[in-house]
C-alpha cells in the first residue's frame, strides 16, 4: 500500500508536516479484503494501533554513472534491505524522502510491476524512453527528506518493494540518497468494528489494486 | 562548517572525505600563491561508485571538478558562482603542478 500526499500541501501548510500523518496510538487501519489468505490475519480486518510512534530513521545511497540504474528490494530477503516486520500484528509505516540530485526514482512492487503507470498499455515508466523516464518518476520536489510524502505500508512477508534509482544522461555520477522514517505500530483488531471506525479507518489495499486503471 | 589548509604539492592532498548519505560543498577556497611562478591546481572527487547494471565491477574513479591558474605573488579566491555548481561525492583532493610549499590552498567546506 502506497499513500502520496500532493507537493502542494508541503508548500501551503503552515502548521502541518507530512511527519504528522504517521500513525499515533488509537489510529485504526482497515486492510482491503484483496488480501491474499497468506495474510488471513489482517485480510479485511480493522485494526487500532496500541502504542506510540516509534519512528525509526535509515538512509540508503549510491553513487552511480549517467544513464545507469540500480535497483534495491526493501524486503527482508537474502538481497533485500530488510526494512520489513518479522511478525504478524505488525504494521510498519516507512515514510520516504529523496535527496536532490540528477536522478529519478521509479516504484515497483513486486520487481518489474510498475505502481505509477496508466491505463493505457505502453504508459508504463520506461528508462529507455526519453519521455516515458519521467512517467511516474519520483524526486526530491515529490517528496523529500524534510518533507517525505510517500508513505509504504509494510507487514510481515508482503511482496517486496523496489525503489530504481536512475542517474540522468549527461552527468559522469550522481549520489542518489534516500532517507526513511519507518513508524514501527504494533496493531490489535477491532473484532467488531463500528460503521464509523470501518468508514474512518486508513484502508490499506492490496498491491495488485493499485495498478490496472 | 570545516576548514582545512594544504601546500601545492604534485601528489594530491586530501582536503576532506565526503560521509555516505550526502555530498560535499565547498563554501570558499583561497589560493595564495607567493612562489615565484605561476601555478596551476587541479580539484579532484575521488571515488568508487556502488555496482549498477551497466558497471557490475566498478573501479575508483578521479573525476577533476576544477581547475584553476594562480599568477605568481597572486591571492585569489574561486568565485561564488563556481563553488555554488561543485559538488564532491567523495575524497576531495588538490593537485599542484609543483610542490611548493609557498602556494598556500585553504577550503571551507561542509556536507549536505
Amino acid at each position: 500500500m502506497i499513500t502520496q500526499l500532493t507537493p502542494l500541501f508541503a508548500k501551503v501548510s503552515t502548521s502541518v508536516k507530512p511527519q504528522d500523518f504517521f500513525l499515533q496510538k488509537k489510529s485504526w487501519v482497515r486492510f482491503s479484503k484483496e488480501w491474499p489468505d497468506t495474510h488471513k490475519w489482517a485480510k479485511g480486518k480493522v485494526f487500532e494501533v496500541t502504542n506510540e510512534p516509534i519512528i525509526v530513521n535509515y538512509a540508503e545511497s549510491y553513487v552511480l554513472p549517467g544513464s545507469d540504474y540500480k535497483d534495491i528490494e526493501l524486503s527482508n530477503s537474502t538481497a533485500g534491505k530488510k526494512l520489513y516486520p518479522e511478525n504478524e500484528s505488525i504494521l510498519y509505516q516507512i515514510a520516504v524522502g529523496f535527496k536532490k540530485g540528477d536522478y529519478v526514482t521509479h516504484i515497483y512492487i513486486p520487481k518489474d510491476r510498475y505502481v505509477y503507470s496508466l491505463g493505457y498499455s505502453s504508459m508504463y515508466p520506461d528508462i529507455t524512453d526519453a519521455s516515458k523516464l519521467y512517467l511516474g518518476a519520483k524526486t526530491s520536489v515529490e517528496s523529500s527528506p524534510e518533507y517525505p510524502l510517500i508513505n509504504f505500508y509494510i507487514i510481515k512477508d508482503m511482496p517486496a518493494f523496489y525503489l530504481r534509482f536512475y542517474v540522468l544522461g549527461g552527468v559522469d555520477y550522481e549520489k542518489c540518497t534516500t532517507q526513511f522514517y519507518i513508524n514501527k505500530c504494533e496493531l490489535k483488531e477491532i473484532t467488531e468494528p463500528t460503521p464509523d471506525q470501518t468508514e474512518k479507518a486508513l484502508l490499506l489495499r492490496y498491491y495488485t489494486e493499485l495498478t490496472g486503471f | 562548517m570545516a576548514s582545512k589548509r594544504v601546500t601545492s604539492d604534485t601528489a594530491a592532498q586530501t582536503l576532506f572525505a565526503t560521509p555516505k548519505h550526502v555530498v560535499g560543498r565547498m563554501s570558499a577556497i583561497n589560493i595564495d600563491n607567493q612562489s615565484t611562478a605561476l601555478r596551476t591546481l587541479i580539484l579532484q572527487d575521488i571515488f568508487t561508485p556502488d555496482a549498477s547494471v551497466g558497471v557490475t565491477s566498478p573501479t575508483e574513479q578521479t573525476v577533476v571538478r576544477h581547475q584553476i591558474s594562480v599568477s605568481a605573488g597572486q591571492s585569489v579566491s574561486i568565485d561564488k558562482n563556481t563553488l555554488e555548481d561543485l559538488r564532491f561525492l567523495g575524497t576531495a583532493k588538490v593537485a599542484g603542478d609543483t610542490t611548493s610549499t609557498l602556494c598556500v590552498i585553504v577550503a571551507n567546506y561542509h556536507f549536505e
